[in-house]
C-alpha cells in the first residue's frame, strides 16, 4: 500500500483505539490486531507523531511497580477521526470510479 | 536474550541519534517486554517478540528520517553574519539613496496615472456641464422673449453634451484598455519576482 495512505490509515486506526477510553501502547496493538497489523517499531513514531500533532496527549502512571505510559485522544482527535469519516465517502466514491472504467 | 541484553544492544546501535529520543525509545520497548512478561511470557520470548536490535534500530532510523523530515524541511532562520550586517551598514549611504529614487520614482509614476485619469474624466465632465449650462441658459433665453439666442444656446447644448457622450464612451473604452494592461503588467511583475 502507498505508504503515505497507510501512515494515515494507521493514523486514525490508533486514535480509534483509545477513542473511548485511555490506553497504553501493548492494549493498543492487542486491540488493533484483528484489524491490521501494527508491529511495536510501527506504533511508536505513530504515537509521536500524534502527540505532537496535539492529536492525543500521554501521561505516565504507575503500574505494578513500573511506568506505564496511556495516552489520551484530544479534541483534534476526535475531530480527526470525524474528519476521517468524511474523507473516506469520497475514496469509496473514487474507488467505484475505478472499478466502473474496468468493467466496461 | 534477556531484557537488560537487548536494551543495551540497542541502546549501541541507536548511538548518534539524540539522546532524549534514544532514552524514549529505549523506555518504550521496555514497556512493551515488561507488558508481555506480566501476561505470562518468558523474558526471552518477549525479548525475541520485538525483532532483533539491529532490525529495530534500523526501522527507527528510517521512521525518524520520515518522521524528523517535515521538521528538517522547515529551513530554521537564517541570522546574518556579522560580515553581512557590516556590508548592508557600510553600504546604507548608497542603498538609502537608491531606495529614495525608486520610492520617488514610483511615487511619481503613480501621480503621473493619477493625473491622467483625473484629467479624462474632467473632459467629460467639462463637456457635460457645459450642455447642462446650455440648456439652462436658453430657458432663461427663452424666458426673457430672446427666441434666437435661445435656439443657439439649445443648439450649443446639445452640440456639448453629444461630444460629453462622446468622449464618455471613449474614457470608458481607454479606462478599461488602461486597467487591463495595468493588471497585466502587475502579473507579469509579480511572475518575475517569484521566479
Amino acid at each position: 500500500m502507498d505508504i503515505q495512505l497507510k501512515r494515515g490509515l494507521l493514523d486514525v486506526c490508533v486514535l480509534s483505539a483509545i477513542k473511548d477510553k485511555d490506553s497504553y501502547g501493548y492494549q493498543i496493538i492487542k486491540d488493533t490486531k484483528e484489524y491490521v497489523e501494527i508491529s511495536e517499531s510501527t506504533l511508536y513514531p505513530i504515537l509521536r507523531r500524534l502527540e505532537t500533532a496535539k492529536l492525543l496527549t500521554v501521561r505516565n502512571a504507575e503500574h505494578n511497580g513500573r511506568l506505564r505510559k496511556y495516552y489520551r485522544i484530544t479534541a483534534l482527535g476526535l475531530a480527526r477521526i470525524e474528519e476521517f469519516k468524511e474523507e473516506w465517502k469520497e475514496i469509496v466514491s473514487i474507488y467505484k470510479f475505478v472499478v466502473k472504467e474496468e468493467k466496461e | 536474550m534477556n531484557k537488560k541484553e537487548f536494551l543495551s544492544e540497542l541502546q549501541g546501535f541507536l548511538h548518534g541519534l539524540p539522546e532524549k529520543d534514544v532514552l524514549q525509545w529505549l523506555s518504550y520497548y521496555e514497556e512493551m517486554i515488561d507488558e508481555r512478561i506480566e501476561e505470562g511470557v518468558n523474558e526471552e520470548d518477549a525479548v525475541s517478540a520485538m525483532g532483533t536490535p539491529r532490525e529495530i534500530a534500523t526501522k527507527i532510523a528510517s521512521e525518524l528520517n520520515v518522521v524528523l523530515s517535515p521538521i528538517a524541511e522547515k529551513k530554521p532562520k537564517r541570522a546574518l553574519r556579522a560580515w553581512q550586517i557590516t556590508a548592508i551598514i557600510i553600504g546604507s549611504p548608497i542603498w538609502i539613496s537608491l531606495l529614495a529614487v525608486i520610492v520617488a520614482l514610483a511615487v511619481a509614476v503613480c501621480a503621473v496615472i493619477v493625473a491622467l485619469v483625473v484629467a479624462i474624466c474632467a473632459v467629460v465632465v467639462g463637456f457635460g456641464a457645459g450642455g447642462i449650462g446650455g440648456i439652462i441658459c436658453s430657458v432663461l433665453l427663452f424666458a426673457q422673449g430672446n427666441v434666437g439666442g435661445g435656439v443657439l444656446s439649445v443648439g450649443s447644448a446639445l452640440v456639448l453634451a453629444g461630444f460629453a457622450l462622446i468622449s464618455y464612451c471613449a474614457c470608458i473604452r481607454f479606462l478599461k484598455g488602461f486597467a487591463l494592461a495595468m493588471k497585466k503588467f502587475w502579473a507579469r511583475g509579480k511572475k518575475e519576482i517569484t521566479k
